[in-house]
C-alpha cells in the first residue's frame, strides 16, 4: 500500500470566486504514485485530481462553449472519461497538460455533435460591427472581452490556435473545416482584436 | 504587391508558426517596402503577443458539489465491493514508565531531527503548491491554512501529521493549527520559523535581501541558519527582519498593517509618512515609484478597500498637493515639502 497520506486528509484549495487559481505542481514521482493509486481504483486519488483540476478544466473550455451549465457538464465528462481510462493512462508529459488536452478534445467532440463547425464562413466578412473602443485599464478584462467580441466559430478556432497551440492541420482535422478557412478565421480574429486592444499596443 | 486579405493571412501564418522560409521572405520584403507596412505588422504581432500566458478567468464553480455528483455517477457504475473488515487485535495494555525515556528521546530527536530532515527530504517527494498570479489558499493536512501570494511556492513534508515542516519561497500568510506535540516549522531562505499555533506573515523572495516576518496572533520563534544559537521570540503585533548577507535578525519597531494588504485587499494608512506609504503601494501593485527629496514629513490618513491604484493616486494628489506622473512605467512623485 502507498505510504504517504494524500493531502485530501485536509480539504484542498478552494478556488474561490475572486481569486485566480495557481498551478499545482507535483514532482514526477508524486504524480506516478498518484496514478498508481488511481489504477488501484482508489477514489481518493481521483478526488485529489478532481478537486485540483476541475476549476481549471472549466476555465480552459469555457470560451468554446455557449453557457456555464454546458461547461460544468462537459467538465464532469472529462473526469468520467479520465476515470474510465485510468488503467490505460501513460503520462509522459505532465498531468495538467494531459488533462487539458482531454478537456479540449471533449469540448471539440461536443461542438462537432452540435454541428457547430458546419457553415463556417469561407471569407472574411466586411466590418459590420461599429468600432467601439472602451478604455480598459486591466489587460485581463480586455483580453476576455476581446475574445467575447469574436463570432463563436471564429473564437473557437482562434483559441485552438493561439491558446492551445494547435496547428492548422490539427484544427482542420478536429473541426472538419478546411485549412484555408482556419487561416481566414484566425486572421479575422486578429483583425477584430487588434482594434479592440488598441490601447495596449505600444506605438512609436 | 499583396492584396490586403493576403498579407493578413501571411502575417497570421507567420505569427502562428506556419510560414515556410519562402513565405517569411515575402513577408519581410513587404515589411521593408514601407514604414506603414512595418507598423501594421508590428501592431498585429503585439496583439498576438498580448495573449502570452493568458488564461481565461475561472468561472465560479462549487467543486465539492461537483465532486459529489461525479462520485455518485462512478459508484453507480461500479459493481458493489464487499466492505473491508477491520482487523481486530486484542492486546493487554501495559503500563510503562516512560517519562525518563521520553526525555532522552526528545533530546535525541532535537539533535537528530536536523539531519533526519535533510535526508528524509531527499528521499521522499514533498508536496508542492505554486502560485504564479493572484493569490491562492491552501489547507494543509493538519488544518492549517496558508495564503500564497503571487510568485510564491510552498512545499511540505508528505508525512505532515507528524512532521509539520514546510519550505516557503515568496510570500505567505499562515494560520497554524495549535498542536503542542508537533511544532510547525517553516524554512524560508535562511530563516527558520517555529510555531505551535499562531497566525503570521512571511515574506522571503529570492531576489530580495531580507526575509520579513510579521506576527498577528500568538508567538513565533525565529532562528537564522547562520546563527543557530540565537533565537528571537516574536510576539503578536511585532515584526522582524533577517538580513540575508549578515544573518542578523532584527526586530522592527512596529508592525505595518499593510504587510498583509495583499491578503486582505485593503491598505491602511494611519499617519503614515509618505515614503513608507509609497513603499506599501509599490509592494501591493508591483510598481516602481520614485519620490522627490524633501517629502519625508508628509503624512497620510486613509483606508482603501479593494485598492485601485489610479484612485489612490488621485486622492494623494488632492490631499497632499502632490503631482504624480507616469514616466514609461515608473511613477514620479513631486510636490511641495510638508511643514
Amino acid at each position: 500500500m502507498a505510504t504517504y497520506p494524500l493531502p485530501s486528509g485536509g480539504t484542498l484549495p478552494d478556488h474561490s470566486l475572486t481569486k485566480e487559481p495557481c498551478l499545482f505542481h507535483m514532482d514526477t514521482s508524486a504524480t506516478l504514485q498518484l496514478l498508481e493509486r488511481l489504477k488501484a481504483d482508489d477514489h481518493t486519488a481521483l478526488q485529489f485530481i478532481f478537486t485540483e483540476f476541475y476549476p481549471s478544466v472549466c476555465r480552459w473550455i469555457s470560451p468554446m462553449l455557449p453557457d456555464h451549465d454546458t461547461v460544468e457538464d462537459l467538465a464532469q465528462e472529462v473526469f468520467i472519461r479520465f476515470w474510465e481510462k485510468r488503467h490505460q493512462i501513460e503520462i509522459h508529459s505532465s498531468l495538467p497538460a494531459y488533462i487539458r488536452q482531454m478537456a479540449i478534445f471533449e469540448a471539440l467532440a461536443f461542438l462537432r455533435r452540435r454541428r457547430f463547425f458546419e457553415e463556417v464562413p469561407e471569407t472574411i466578412d466586411p466590418e459590420t460591427t461599429p468600432l467601439q473602443n472602451l478604455q480598459h485599464h486591466d489587460l485581463q478584462t480586455a483580453l476576455e472581452s476581446g475574445l467575447q467580441k469574436l463570432p463563436p466559430k471564429c473564437r473557437v478556432v482562434f483559441q485552438l490556435s493561439r491558446l492551445e497551440g494547435m496547428s492548422y492541420a490539427e484544427i482542420a482535422a478536429q473541426t472538419g473545416i478546411s485549412v484555408k478557412t482556419v487561416e481566414n478565421q484566425i486572421s479575422k480574429a486578429l483583425k477584430i482584436l487588434r482594434v479592440h486592444l488598441d490601447s495596449f499596443l505600444e506605438k512609436d | 504587391m499583396l492584396q490586403e486579405a493576403e498579407y493578413l493571412d501571411l502575417i497570421t501564418r507567420f505569427l502562428s508558426g506556419h510560414t515556410t522560409d519562402e513565405e517569411a521572405r515575402v513577408l519581410q520584403d513587404w515589411k521593408d517596402s514601407s514604414p506603414a507596412h512595418a507598423r501594421l505588422f508590428e501592431s498585429y504581432a503585439q496583439t498576438w503577443a498580448l495573449f502570452d500566458g493568458y488564461q481565461p478567468t475561472t468561472p465560479a464553480t462549487d467543486v465539492s458539489h461537483a465532486w459529489a455528483t461525479l462520485e455518485q455517477r462512478i459508484t453507480a457504475a461500479e459493481p458493489a465491493t464487499p466492505p473491508l473488515r477491520p482487523s481486530i487485535r486484542r492486546f493487554a495494555p501495559r503500563i510503562v514508565r516512560f517519562s525518563a525515556v521520553a526525555a532522552i528521546l526528545l533530546l535525541l530527536t532535537a539533535l537528530g531531527m536536523h539531519f533526519w530532515l535533510r535526508d528524509h527530504r531527499v528521499s521522499q517527494p514533498w508536496h508542492e503548491a505554486v502560485c504564479q498570479t493572484g493569490t491562492r489558499t491552501i489547507t494543509l493536512p493538519d488544518g492549517s491554512t496558508v495564503w500564497l501570494n503571487t510568485g510564491s511556492r510552498l512545499s511540505w513534508n508528505p508525512a505532515f501529521r507528524t512532521h509539520r515542516q514546510v519550505i516557503l519561497e515568496g510570500e505567505a500568510f499562515f494560520e497554524v493549527t495549535p498542536d503542542k506535540a508537533h511544532p510547525f516549522t517553516i524554512e524560508s531562505g535562511s530563516l527558520r520559523t517555529t510555531v505551535l499555533g499562531t497566525s503570521f506573515n512571511i515574506r522571503a523572495f529570492p531576489g530580495e535581501k531580507t526575509v520579513e516576518v510579521s506576527v498577528v496572533t500568538g508567538t513565533v520563534r525565529l532562528t537564522a541558519s547562520g546563527q543557530p544559537n540565537h533565537t528571537l521570540r516574536l510576539p503578536a503585533g511585532h515584526q522582524a527582519r533577517l538580513l540575508a548577507d549578515s544573518q542578523i535578525l532584527e526586530p522592527l519597531p512596529h508592525a505595518n498593517p499593510n504587510t498583509v494588504a495583499w491578503k486582505e485587499a485593503r491598505l491602511t494608512f494611519d499617519g503614515t509618512p509618505l515614503p513608507e506609504l509609497l513603499s506599501d503601494l509599490e509592494r501591493y501593485f508591483h510598481i516602481d515609484i520614485q519620490v522627490q527629496d524633501g517629502l519625508e514629513r508628509c503624512t497620510f490618513y486613509g483606508d482603501f478597500e479593494q485598492p485601485d491604484l489610479q484612485q489612490i493616486l488621485q486622492v494623494l494628489q488632492l490631499a497632499m498637493g502632490l503631482e504624480i506622473e507616469n514616466d514609461h512605467g515608473v511613477y514620479l512623485v513631486s510636490g511641495t515639502p510638508c511643514p
